[in-house]
């Protein structure tokens, strides 16, 4: 064998082994940048959560009078900073704006043009009450304490002990703060005085674990509970303004029952109903009107297998409802708009896990 | 708070150091590098296990030459593969659980084995890398591609295959002593001791180490530079290995390995701080009876493996306790039928359980299997076919798993291998039973995998020597299990995927006089792409599979001269995705490390002394999101070997 042979047979192996690669690594970016400039209203901003524990929470804006796209709007605006890990909540307070950022321990503040102004340091933060120009609440899980935050200074004014842990949604009502405490040994909500933030009265809703919280044209307050995997049944009490039970709806074992709103008229109550395991019974979007006598059976939208929403919001000009389709909280998600008739209207892509909407 | 089981002295260790630095003795100078190089070059050597020196002559196989166990013994096995192998490491940071992903696949389709015992967690179906002391191991194999019939369940992107040191029986009564000990950055302590004899009957050895470190590394946050709390690791770790040689056809051998790892888990980048601590505890214990008959071998393993975890988490009010545990035994015959047959058949079982409040004590999971697989040889030894089949049972469940592979010398320079497998994973504990998100409806992951290629071997008695290896693959697997969800995770049988690539082994040694200079290439290049999902809209139809990034190579570059080794080694790792869409990704990092070895000779006994420096061009890196890596870093040891 001759020692050219022997060398072309090196170079041919070598070169077969080192340049077989075919695909280009870098992934592709988008093309042009969303507009960071937007309008002054139509504005729906989409909070995507993220999945835990990768820090890949973000803030997308959606503009629904001129369906334009502004695409991942924090990053935009913040020159590629990241939100954290579990964005839960967003809120506009006067000028500004406040977003909980849940395993980051923090609340954002940015200004009204988003851009990053003011960092609020609060262990778990889930949903913020404002209760004047000087004063919110934030909830807190993992513990009992609700904050009390001043949203001028951006600072913590102090803490309110609940009886219970896991503080979650809250609303005003009749002058009074009512808070939800997503916690199976508790059976009741409570009310907090607001002038000396001071646990006032509590509840009882005839079943355990309190976690969403809504208020219909009556006035009267709708109160989502329960933890299916914890073993405690998924139901809706209906309080009025006396804070007397009116009537409870109870869910079958295996339903979990999330986020309730309210139509414009809010005499029309949407809510989700999910089924981690990819099932399709007693899995989509629901609806009942206020006046039923019993849960509704059929689905406003049904989710498809393997498929579950995360996200429900009701747009104030036309009613429509829109809803985030999670995909998993493996990829970007997508939000569906359908008209009160239950019909698509139109559809635009968000960020990882879209939780819930805010309407500008 | 838990205490750490095991602590360091650092004044200790450093005055072990000084005492065995003085102990050198000058002048004299032996070439004893030579002998630590590989210990074999016969391929049915590199492992006691005859899946892999008999039957798997067309898959490749990688071992892990015994000078570069040298270079990592103070290491774990998870860094040893980060540099020296394509296999991927995932590591979640410092402290972190780390991973297998060979050629694409999933942790848990990514198997270990030790002593050829399956050694993942019982519940989870993965393990953690991190937690395998080089310092254990004696022979470290990388088995390329699937071998299910051979292997099990699991086996779908490859091996990992440790193993101890195999007994040996003596008549002249053989002592063998080390010690060792290591001080690093960031406050990295070890001490260890290895110590066994050998008789014409029996075999006792023992090794154990104990660690400590503060990991306290600077890392850039945003724009600010922080360092690293909540980081501390310390661990003990002992290996008990009993043998006796019953006459010249029976052995019997008892291994017990107990080790107990602490780790604090520090802040990813996202987090604004972090409490969280792991106490890791393993108890795995083997007995072990080999007969060599005249015609027919046999062997009995008995194993049981406990993984104790708690992870402690005050902030999110978490106090986990897991304890995963497997029973297995196995039955293996293998004998030869003339000079071209060879059959080894095998029963393989076990039971796994878990203890936790998540999984109920009666979700077991029993596997039964049988195995057989058969080697024929042609006469000039040329031709070698090994054709598998198993058998298994899983619970209610049976699959009956094909497998063959070929070797063939072309020249006495150039073998072609074909490797052509059925495989498969069924469902982990967690999967199944995990409450809350356990989904009972899961179907195993199954499919094909085939693989070809190529080795060269240049004669090693030139000057110049030349290795070169190249192996193309193709798999594709149904029912891959995905987890999603938020608040509630849960495992569905969502997607197929298509992995297909090309990896090169390249090799190239140089003698010189006593000057051997060496340079070698490894190349990876995976593409593992879903190709469809029952999601409905997913985005993730032709898009690569999260964390398996397509290109990843080593170059390794260096010399040994008398007893002077010396290698640098430089890693590139290419983009990896976070989410199945390819939307998010982990720009490509480029690692460079250097390792020195110094054997000294003192009388008869030697001295060694090793620095690794990683990353030595400290570059700033994520290998999974939020978790940064440490800067550039030293770890120094001296070992002293006594023989007798």
């Amino acid at each position: 064998m001759g020692r050219t042979y022997f060398q072309n047979i090196i170079s041919g192996i070598l070169g077969v082994s080192l340049l077989s690669a075919c695909v280009k690594d870098k992934p592709t970016e988008p093309d042009t940048k969303p507009p960071a400039t937007t309008e002054p209203s139509g504005n729906v901003y989409t909070v995507c959560e993220g999945s835990l524990g990768n820090g890949n929470s973000t803030l997308y804006l959606y503009n629904y009078k001129t369906a334009t796209d502004h695409g991942n709007i924090y990053e935009t605006v913040n020159t590629g900073s990241k939100l954290g890990d579990v964005f839960q909540s967003i809120l506009r307070i006067g000028d500004k704006w406040f977003l909980c950022i849940n395993n980051s321990d923090k609340v954002l503040v940015l200004d009204s043009t988003r851009k990053q102004i003011g960092v609020i340091n609060i262990p778990k933060p889930r949903y913020i009450l404002p209760v004047s120009d000087t004063k919110a609440y934030v909830s807190t899980l993992f513990s009992n304490k609700v904050y009390i935050i001043n949203p001028q200074s951006m600072s913590v004014s102090g803490t309110i002990d609940m009886p219970y842990q896991n503080p979650e949604f809250m609303v005003m009502r009749n002058n009074k703060a009512y808070i939800s405490t997503w916690d199976t040994a508790c059976g009741n909500i409570y009310t907090i005085d607001i002038a000396t933030d001071k646990v006032q009265d509590a509840i009882a809703i005839n079943n355990r674990a309190p976690h969403g919280l809504a208020v219909d044209k009556d006035g009267n307050l709708w109160i989502v509970s329960g933890n299916v995997y914890k073993g405690k049944q998924a139901a809706i009490t209906q309080l009025n303004g006396k804070d007397e039970v009116m009537q409870t709806f109870y869910f079958s074992a295996k339903s979990d029952v999330i986020k309730p709103v309210f139509n414009l008229a809010k005499d029309v109550l949407y809510f989700i109903q999910v089924d981690y395991n990819g099932g399709t019974d007693n899995n989509g979007i629901y609806r009942m009107n206020i006046n039923d006598i019993q849960l509704p059976k059929a689905p406003f939208v049904a989710a498809q297998k393997f498929q579950y929403f995360w996200a429900l919001g009701v747009e104030p000009q036309s009613g429509n409802i829109y809803v985030g389709d999670p995909k998993g909280f493996i990829q970007k998600g997508a939000v569906a708009v359908y008209n009160t008739e239950g019909k698509q209207v139109n559809s635009f892509a968000v960020g990882v896990g879209p939780s819930s909407f805010y309407f500008e | 708070m838990s205490k750490p089981p095991f602590t360091v002295n650092k004044r200790v260790a450093v005055l072990i150091v000084l005492l065995l630095s003085f102990s050198v003795s000058k002048g004299q100078l032996a070439d004893t590098l030579k002998e630590v190089k590989i210990k074999a070059k016969k391929k049915r050597f590199i492992s006691n296990d005859e899946r892999i020196n008999t039957y798997a002559p067309g898959q490749k196989i990688t071992s892990i030459d015994s000078i570069t166990l040298r270079q990592y013994q103070f290491q774990s096995v998870a860094n040893l593969l980060a540099q020296q192998s394509p296999v991927f490491i995932k590591t979640y940071g410092i402290n972190g659980l780390a991973t297998l992903s060979f050629r694409g696949a999933s942790a848990a389709q990514s198997q270990v084995y030790w002593n050829g015992v399956p050694l993942q967690n019982a519940a989870m179906g993965m393990s953690d890398v991190s937690l395998l002391p080089v310092a254990l191991m004696n022979k470290i194999n990388l088995v390329y591609g699937s071998s299910s019939a051979m292997w099990g369940s699991g086996n779908v992107g490859g091996a990992l295959v440790v193993e101890n040191e195999k007994p040996y029986f003596d008549t002249t009564n053989v002592f063998h002593h080390s010690i060792y000990a290591v001080a690093g950055s960031f406050s990295q302590y070890q001490l260890g001791l290895r110590s066994g004899f050998s008789t014409d009957k029996w075999y006792v050895a023992i090794n154990g180490f104990g660690q400590s470190a503060k990991n306290n590394f600077s890392y850039v946050d945003g724009t600010t530079e922080r360092k690293m709390s909540n980081a501390s690791l310390s661990s003990g770790v002992g290996l008990l290995q009993v043998a006796y040689k019953a006459d010249s056809k029976n052995i019997v051998s008892l291994t017990g390995w107990y080790q107990q790892y602490y780790r604090e888990v520090p802040r990813a980048l996202f987090e604004s701080q972090s409490v969280k601590n792991q106490r890791d505890e393993s108890l795995r214990l083997l007995a072990d009876w080999n007969r060599t008959g005249k015609s027919v071998h046999t062997s009995v393993k008995l194993s049981y493996i406990r993984d104790y975890m708690r992870y402690q988490d005050t902030l999110a009010l978490l106090n986990t306790i897991n304890a995963s545990n497997q029973l297995y035994a196995e039955v293996a015959a293998r004998f030869a039928l003339g000079k071209r047959h060879r059959i080894m058949i095998m029963t393989p079982v076990s039971v796994q359980w878990v203890d936790s409040a998540s999984i109920s004590k009666t979700n077991t999971q029993n596997r039964y299997g049988i195995a057989a697989n058969y080697l024929y040889t042609d006469l000039k030894s040329k031709l070698r076919v090994a054709l598998s089949l198993r058998g298994e049972a899983v619970d209610n469940n049976s699959y009956l798993l094909p497998g063959g592979n070929i070797g063939y010398d072309l020249t006495s320079w150039l073998t072609l291998k074909a490797n052509l497998q059925k495989t498969y994973r069924v469902p982990t504990l967690n999967e199944l039973y995990y409450n809350p998100g356990g989904n009972r409806n899961l179907l195993p992951e199954s499919g094909w995998s085939t693989d070809a290629g190529y080795a060269f071997h240049s004669r090693s008695v030139s000057r110049v020597v030349l290795n070169h290896e190249l192996s193309a693959f193709n798999r594709v697997i149904d029912n891959w299990i995905v987890w999603f969800g938020g608040a509630i995770w849960t495992p569905h049988n969502i997607a197929t995927v298509h992995s297909r690539g090309v990896e090169t082994d390249n090799k190239l040694t140089v003698g010189l006089g006593k000057l051997n200079l060496h340079i070698a290439l490894n190349t990876s290049y995976v593409l593992s792409t879903t190709v469809s999902s029952h999601i409905s809209g997913d985005g993730s139809i032709g898009k690569q599979i999260p964390y398996a990034p397509r290109y990843n190579g080593q170059v390794n570059i260096g010399f040994n001269f008398r007893q002077l080794y010396f290698n640098y080694n430089h890693t590139y790792t290419g983009y990896r995705f976070i989410t199945v869409d390819e939307s998010q990704w982990l720009i490509p990092y480029n690692t460079g490390n250097v390792q020195l070895l110094y054997t000294l000779p003192v009388a008869s006994n030697n001295l060694q002394f090793t620095a690794q420096c990683n990353n030595v061009w400290n570059k700033r890196y994520q290998v999974v999101n939020g978790r940064p890596m440490p800067g550039i870093n030293l770890l120094l040891g001296i070992r002293f070997d006594v023989d007798y």
